[in-house]
């Protein structure tokens, strides 16, 4: 079972816009295997049909069985993104076989889970999470390649209570959030490579900020 | 003789937390039976990911892969993220499957939803025949295109034989 790939990502540069280390950016990103993965109702397949239609479904199911989902070319920015075909998988825990499979045939990871209801202490979801994190740790190290670096990808921003969306209350709030002992833990799981996107999968603006803030690490 | 036989009920947990509610060969297993579930899940999973989807109209979907079938319904209930909650069934005919058995499988689907408190709509139920039907329109057509094709060589071989014998 293969996941997504990202087929080319391409730097089209216009005006005084220039990406720094482009190239490095680039060959980080061309021709590798995405894992996206998360519990359920964390918005994977909002982002998944994002970058592979360019669009958010309006009217929207929860996902039970793994579906194909075709490959697309779409324009974020300076960034030019092809996609080949991947599969969405289910976020259910009873999936963790093909999780494990992802995984396998991935380069990166990309976890999903939901900010909100870390940062309101939802227990079932703190051991929910770090279940998945100890799993994909093992499956990751399993395959005796070097290490597959995990992108923790928190969505539900715009839920967290009291946050306004601001420049300013975003540095707050990530450096409150990284604080919290299940979000230490989650980061020792996810290794020493891990990095940290935070946003909204709700709609295609909130998709493509984290595409672009993915695709532009370095 | 029935043709059509179902192996797994399945339907997500609408709170989005507890074990989906899951029917595996008859038996309706609990958060504990991690092996099952899981295989119940690959089941279905092959299905949707190495067959066809023969049919996807107002959220009824069907997939097909050589003999076994994926149905996929909406219930009336929405999870609590809002989003539609499915119920689906998976299982193997072989043909020819009738009308009776068709209503069947719908009918046994829209009972598996109601054991787990969910409903289903009669037009839904009516749409969920109708794909299946498409299934049966598929599998002649099939039969159709195969003997077109396959009869024309094995006609030239037999002359051949005839032929060349005298």
């Amino acid at each position: 079972m293969l996941p997504i790939i990202i087929v080319a990502l391409v730097a089209v540069v216009s005006g005084a816009t220039v990406a720094i280390n482009w190239d490095k950016i680039v060959i980080k990103w061309k021709g590798k295997r995405l894992a996206i993965l998360g519990e359920r109702g964390v918005g994977k397949t909002y982002f998944f049909k994002f970058l592979t239609t360019g669009i958010v479904p309006e009217g929207y199911k929860a996902n039970q069985t793994s579906r194909k989902m075709p490959a697309h070319c779409m324009k974020l920015e300076e960034i030019e993104l092809y996609v080949k075909e991947g599969v969405d998988i289910s976020g259910s825990d009873d999936a963790y076989g093909q999780w494990e499979n992802v995984i396998k045939n991935a380069d990166f990871v990309f976890y999903m889970f939901r900010i909100d209801k870390i940062y309101m202490a939802d227990d079932d979801t703190r051991k929910r999470i770090l279940r998945d994190l100890e799993h994909i740790k093992g499956w990751a190290a399993g395959t005796g390649k070097k290490e597959k670096p995990i992108y923790l990808i928190g969505t539900y921003l715009d839920q967290v209570p009291g946050f306004n969306g601001s420049e300013s209350e975003l540095v707050k709030f990530i450096d409150k959030f990284k604080k919290l002992s299940v979000v230490e833990k989650m980061g020792i799981h996810a290794g020493a490579s891990s990095k940290w996107i935070f946003g909204s999968a709700k709609d295609e603006l909130g998709c493509a900020a984290l595409a672009l803030e993915i695709f532009r690490s370095k | 003789m029935m043709s059509i036989k179902i192996n797994l009920y399945r339907a997500q947990a609408l709170d989005n937390q507890s074990s989906d509610p899951c029917e595996w060969q008859g038996i309706a297993l609990g958060a504990e039976a991690s092996t099952d579930r899981k295989i119940a899940q690959s089941y279905a999973s092959n299905i949707s990911l190495k067959g066809r989807e023969i049919y996807s109209e107002a959220w009824v979907n069907l997939f097909r892969y050589g003999n076994k079938f994926l149905l996929e319904i909406p219930c009336v209930e929405k999870d609590v993220a809002g989003r539609i909650a499915m119920v689906l069934c998976c299982g193997e005919m072989s043909e020819p499957v009738n009308d009776d058995e068709i209503r069947a499988v719908v009918n046994n689907l829209e009972s598996f939803a109601h054991r787990i408190g969910r409903k289903v709509d009669t037009e839904t139920m009516q749409r969920g025949i109708h794909a299946l039907e498409g299934l049966k329109k598929n599998s002649t057509q099939v039969i159709i295109k195969l003997t077109y094709w396959i009869t024309p060589p094995i006609l030239l071989i037999m002359f051949y034989l005839i032929f060349t014998h005298h």
